[in-house]
């Protein structure tokens, strides 16, 4: 049987006490699963996402992520958990003084590698996601669909064990939709890492088994 | 360019602050200095009608020695100006004369109490403390400090804002890096490497530059002169060990102010 990589028990979530936005859910997400969160605009998949990767804490229930509790975690523990994770933003969230060669390498900076290791670390994973001939240049010289290329990569880089993205593919052309829905699937099926989505769409094409939860009022159902 | 004015902008206000410690550091010395050569000249004079020895004034004031003057030398002082005198006569009705140093310069204030303490030793008849003259170099003195404090008191508070100035501008420069790193794991010293790198760099840049200031004045023929005149010295040795102490201070600052910006950003 698999081990629960993300489980959820009772869980809120709130910004302000008495509003919370995600109510006592409870559900729990397998290691080597591929899961799409859905739900309508504002509904809470970004909290809820959020609270996955630490940057908001639960107000009620709990949450436990690869066996840590974030209800009450430390700083340096939650940095540890946060090595453990890959994360794709919305908005890309890449250094825009650095070069994408370093935007890619930095979860290995931060893991401890070498700079020769991260370097040709980064050069694989840079021509993965088609971008080699623009290592070294700086995010806002790239176009949307290739900075998220680019925060696909850098999610990739230091193998982590769960892959948390937030709308990957929200505005992007199809060049680059497929290819971040390719490499996540990819991810999934050969490094057997944890893929959790939230998304509006779920992509018709998409060839893996997955789980799709959805978010409504609050409340987390898991469609069958 | 971009790189050059975040320099700067740190640089400057560790300068000056730096710069008004040094100098106030300096100018406490020479005024030290200043004041023991001062108290080595400076002396009391009294006159009495009996022998007086140290012990009967140490009850009253601080004295370093206490000498009498030779009333013969009085006298034929009195001869060298012509007059003529019978010394063996006029011995008896004279008074005795000692030249008193003290263990400090005294201040205007310590000078009167020191005259009025003097006055209630027993068979002291006059006292001299050259209050004017005293005084008016003493004032000079007390100026002097006085100014170089309101300069470095002005110059800490403008130095000050321009750092609070500079943290607020780091935090909004590298507020968004410092978060995505977080993101990603990396610990406090390592979202804060860039700033720490900065502070670092800037406080030593700073601290170069001030000695090479100092340097140049002190070597200054004009500064030479000046200090020549009133037989002072500044010895950079003893400027390389306040620079060694200012930049232990500097880095302190610089380092928790960088420390402040990082903290200030965690979870932004």
């Amino acid at each position: 049987m698999a081990n629960s990589v993300i489980k959820a028990d009772n869980l809120t979530l709130a910004y302000k006490v008495d509003e919370p936005v995600i109510k006592n859910s409870s559900f729990d997400i397998n290691s080597g699963s591929f899961v799409f969160i859905t739900g309508p605009s504002g509904s809470g998949k970004s909290t809820l996402i959020k609270s996955f990767y630490g940057a908001l804490k639960p107000v009620g229930g709990e949450l436990v992520i690869g066996g840590v509790s974030l209800h009450d975690i430390r700083p340096s523990k939650l940095n540890f958990l946060r090595k453990y994770l890959g994360i794709i933003f919305q908005d890309y969230k890449l250094i825009n003084e650095w070069t994408i060669k370093k935007n890619v390498m930095l979860p290995l900076l931060i893991a401890g590698y070498s700079k020769e290791v991260c370097e040709n670390q980064a050069k694989k994973l840079l021509k993965h996601v088609r971008l080699s001939h623009k290592a070294d240049r700086y995010p806002l010289e790239l176009s949307g669909g290739e900075q998220q290329r680019v925060a696909m990569a850098r999610a990739l880089a230091h193998n982590p064990v769960i892959i948390l993205a937030d709308e990957p593919t929200g505005n992007l052309d199809d060049y680059s939709s497929n290819l971040i829905w390719n490499l996540l699937v990819g991810a999934n099926e050969q490094l057997g890492t944890t893929v959790v989505v939230v998304t509006h769409h779920i992509p018709s094409d998409i060839r893996i088994s997955y789980r799709h939860f959805h978010i409504e009022d609050g409340t987390i159902y898991e469609v069958s | 360019m971009k790189s050059l004015k975040n320099h700067l902008s740190l640089i400057l206000p560790l300068f000056s602050i730096f710069f008004a410690i040094e100098f106030y550091i300096v100018l406490d010395r020479v005024i030290k200095d200043y004041e023991n050569g001062l108290r080595e000249d400076y002396i009391v004079l009294i006159s009495a009608d009996r022998e007086i020895d140290k012990e009967d004034l140490t009850p009253y004031i601080d004295v370093e020695s206490l000498e009498e003057i030779d009333s013969k030398s009085l006298v034929s002082r009195l001869e060298r100006e012509g007059i003529s005198v019978d010394f063996e006569s006029l011995k008896k009705f004279m008074p005795r004369f000692y030249r008193i140093k003290l263990e400090h310069f005294p201040t205007g204030d310590e000078l009167k109490r020191i005259e009025d303490r003097l006055k209630r030793v027993e068979g002291v008849k006059r006292v001299e403390t050259f209050e004017n003259s005293h005084n008016k170099i003493y004032n000079m003195l007390i100026v002097l400090k006085q100014i170089s404090k309101i300069f470095l008191a002005i110059t800490a508070i403008i130095s000050t804002l321009l750092i609070f100035k500079q943290m607020q501008v780091w935090y909004l420069e590298h507020r968004e890096r410092m978060y995505i790193m977080e993101l990603f794991g990396a610990p406090l010293w390592m979202r804060s490497g860039v700033l720490i790198r900065l502070a670092i760099v800037d406080t030593l840049l700073s601290l170069a530059a001030l000695y090479g200031l100092f340097y140049y004045l002190l070597n200054a023929k004009i500064m030479q002169n000046l200090l020549g005149v009133v037989s002072l010295k500044i010895s950079l040795s003893q400027i390389m060990v306040d620079m060694a102490l200012l930049g232990v201070f500097g880095l302190a600052v610089t380092l928790f102010s960088v420390i402040v910006v990082s903290v200030r950003q965690v979870g932004q």
